[in-house]
C-alpha cells in the first residue's frame, strides 16, 4: 500500500509538470487554430462536408497527444539526473523501481489527460458540424488511443536510460511512425522468406510493438462497424503485457545504472 | 520548449501565407491574369507541393472507396494501391483462400489475427449525398498544385455530374483553364458541363472545339479522344449543324473503325434513305 502512494506521488508531481509547462498550452491552442481554421474552410461552397474534419481533427490529437507523451516520458528521469534532484529523491524511501513506476505513470496520465481534453473538444466539432459517429466506435478510438499512449511512454521511459532527451524522442516517434506506416512488409517478408530468415523476421514481428493495432482512425471516420470486443480485449492485453514488460526492463537496467 | 514555438511559429506561417495567397490568387484573376508566379505555396514548398497535392487527390479516391487504398488493381499508380493488394492477400491468407504455402503459415498465429480482424476487407463506395465528402481532398489537390489538371477535371465532373451542382462546376473549370490554359482535359469536361447539364450548346461547342483542338496535339489515348470527338459531334447535331456532327463522327471512325455506336448515330443523323437522296 505504501508502495502504491509513493508511485502515485511521484505521478502527481509529473502531472503538476502538465500545468506548470506550456507545452500541453501550445498544443492545445495550436489544435484549436487547426481545426477552427479547417471547421470555417468552404469547398467551392459546398454545404454539409464534414468527413475530413473528422479525420484531420483525430488524426491531429493523436499526434499532439503522442509528442506529448514521448517528449514527457523522455525527460522525466534524464531531467532529474541532469538537475541532481534524482540523489534526494533516491535518499527518501523510494526504490529505483518506485521512481520508474511514477515517472511511466505520470507521463501516462499527463499524456492521457492531454488526449481526453483534445477528444472533447474535437468530438463538439464534429458534432456542430453535424458528423454521424458510432458512440460504440467513439469509445474503442479513445481507449485505443488511450492504450497507445500507455504503450508508447513505456517504451519512452525504458529508452530514456539510454539515450538524451532529443534522442530518445526521435527514436522512439521514429519507431512509431517506421512501424505504423511499413508493419506490412514485415509480414510479407515472413511470408516470403526462406525458413531461417522467416523465423528471424518472425522474432522482430513479435518483438518490435504493434503500433497499427491502435488506428481505428478509418473506421471511425468512413463509419464502418465497430471492431468486436474480444479484439478490444487482446489489444488490451496485449498493451499491458508490452508495458509490463518495458517497465520490467528499464526497472531492471535503471537498478545496475551508476548515478 | 523552444522547439514548439518554432512548430508552431511555422504552422501559423504556412496558413497565413496560404490566406495571403488566396487572397492575392483570387484579386489577380479578378485581373484577369493567372495568381500562379505569385503563389506563396508554389514558392515556399515548390515540388513538393505536387507530391502533397497528388496525395490529396489519392485521398479523394480513398475517401470514395469508404477509407480504402485503391481498389482498381493499378499497381503502378501508387505504393497505397501495393500496399492494399498485400493487404488483401494476407486477409486471404488467413482464410485460407491462398495459394501460399503451408510452412509459412505457422510463423504468424495470435497477433496476426488482431492484425487481420483490424483490417478493413469490404469493397464499398460513396452513395447519394455522402458523394460530397471527396469534394474536400480535390479543393486541397487544386489549392496545393494549380497546375493538377486531372484534379480540375475531376472536381468539375463531380461537382456537376454527381453533385449536381454545375454552376460550381463552371467556376471552378474556368478558373482550371485560367491555370491551365492547354488542359483539353479541363475544356472537355467543361464543355461537357455544357452540353449534358446546362443544355447550353452553343458554349458546349466552343470549349470542346478547343478541347479537341489541343487533343489533336497531346498523346492522348484513342478512348480519350472519342470521348471529346463524341461530345462536340453531339454538340454540332443539337444546334443543327448536321454535316459537322457527321465530319466529326466520321473522324472517329478513323481510329476506332469498328465501333458500332458511332455507326449507329452516324445512321440516325444521316440514315440511308438520305444518302441515297444525296447520292442522286
Amino acid at each position: 500500500m505504501k508502495s502504491l502512494s509513493k508511485i502515485f506521488a511521484l505521478a502527481a508531481h509529473a502531472f503538476k509538470e502538465l500545468v506548470r509547462k506550456k507545452d500541453f498550452y501550445v498544443f492545445l491552442f495550436l489544435f484549436l487554430g487547426l481545426v477552427f481554421f479547417f471547421y470555417n474552410e468552404s469547398f467551392f461552397g459546398m454545404r454539409g462536408v464534414s468527413r475530413y474534419l473528422k479525420d484531420i481533427g483525430f488524426s491531429l490529437i493523436t499526434l499532439f497527444s503522442i509528442i506529448i507523451a514521448v517528449s514527457f516520458a523522455a525527460k522525466q528521469i534524464p531531467s532529474e539526473i541532469e538537475s541532481k534532484t534524482i540523489y534526494p529523491l533516491l535518499a527518501k524511501p523510494v526504490s529505483r523501481t518506485h521512481l520508474i513506476l511514477g515517472k511511466f505513470l505520470g507521463s501516462f496520465f499527463i499524456s492521457g489527460i492531454a488526449f481526453t481534453a483534445f477528444y472533447l473538444i474535437y468530438l463538439s466539432f464534429i458534432f456542430a458540424r453535424g458528423e454521424a459517429a458510432n458512440a460504440v466506435l467513439l469509445a474503442q478510438s479513445y481507449l485505443f488511443s488511450i492504450f497507445l499512449l500507455g504503450l508508447l511512454s513505456a517504451i519512452a521511459v525504458f529508452f530514456s536510460l539510454f539515450f538524451t532527451v532529443a534522442a530518445n524522442l526521435t527514436v522512439t516517434l521514429l519507431l512509431y511512425f517506421f512501424i505504423y506506416w511499413y508493419n506490412g512488409i514485415l509480414r510479407e517478408l515472413i511470408l516470403s522468406s526462406p525458413k531461417t530468415l522467416s523465423r528471424l523476421y518472425g522474432a522482430l514481428y513479435y518483438l518490435l510493438p504493434h503500433f497499427e493495432f491502435y488506428d481505428t482512425r478509418i473506421r471511425l471516420v468512413h463509419l464502418w462497424d465497430p471492431l468486436p470486443a474480444w479484439v478490444v480485449i487482446s489489444v488490451f492485453i496485449y498493451t499491458l503485457i508490452y508495458i509490463s514488460l518495458m517497465i520490467w526492463a528499464a526497472c531492471s537496467v535503471f537498478k545496475r545504472k551508476s548515478l | 520548449m523552444k522547439i514548439f514555438f518554432v512548430i508552431t511559429g511555422i504552422i501559423s506561417l504556412i496558413f497565413l501565407a496560404g490566406s495571403l495567397s488566396a487572397y492575392n490568387e483570387g484579386f489577380l484573376i479578378k485581373q484577369g491574369a493567372s495568381g500562379l508566379n505569385n503563389d506563396i505555396f508554389y514558392k515556399t514548398f515548390g515540388e513538393f507541393k505536387n507530391f502533397l497535392s497528388d496525395t490529396s487527390y489519392v485521398e479523394a479516391d480513398v475517401y470514395y472507396h469508404g477509407g480504402i487504398y485503391d481498389f482498381h488493381g493499378n499497381e503502378k499508380e501508387s505504393g497505397k494501391c501495393i500496399a492494399h493488394k498485400a493487404h488483401r492477400e494476407k486477409t486471404d491468407t488467413a482464410r485460407g483462400r491462398n495459394t501460399m504455402s503451408r510452412k509459412a503459415k505457422p510463423s504468424l498465429n495470435i497477433l496476426p489475427a488482431v492484425g487481420e480482424a483490424m483490417l478493413i476487407t469490404e469493397h464499398r463506395h460513396l452513395k447519394g449525398d455522402e458523394e460530397k465528402e471527396i469534394i474536400p481532398w480535390i479543393y486541397y489537390a487544386i489549392k496545393l498544385n494549380p497546375h493538377n489538371e486531372t484534379a480540375y477535371a475531376v472536381g468539375g465532373f463531380w461537382l456537376a455530374v454527381q453533385l449536381k451542382k454545375p454552376e460550381k462546376a463552371i467556376t471552378l473549370l474556368k478558373q482550371g483553364i485560367v491555370n491551365n490554359p492547354c488542359s483539353w482535359e479541363i475544356y472537355a469536361t467543361l464543355g461537357q458541363v455544357y452540353l449534358v447539364n446546362k443544355s447550353d450548346y452553343k458554349n458546349a461547342k466552343i470549349y470542346l472545339e478547343k478541347a479537341k483542338e489541343l487533343i489533336d496535339k497531346s498523346k492522348a489515348d484513342k478512348f480519350d479522344k472519342m470521348r471529346v470527338y463524341s461530345f462536340l459531334a453531339e454538340a454540332y447535331a443539337k444546334l443543327g449543324k448536321t454535316n459537322k456532327a457527321l465530319e466529326v463522327y466520321r473522324e472517329i471512325l478513323v481510329f476506332a473503325p469498328g465501333d458500332e455506336a458511332i455507326k449507329r448515330k452516324i445512321k440516325k443523323l444521316y440514315p440511308p434513305s438520305s444518302q441515297k437522296e444525296a447520292e442522286k
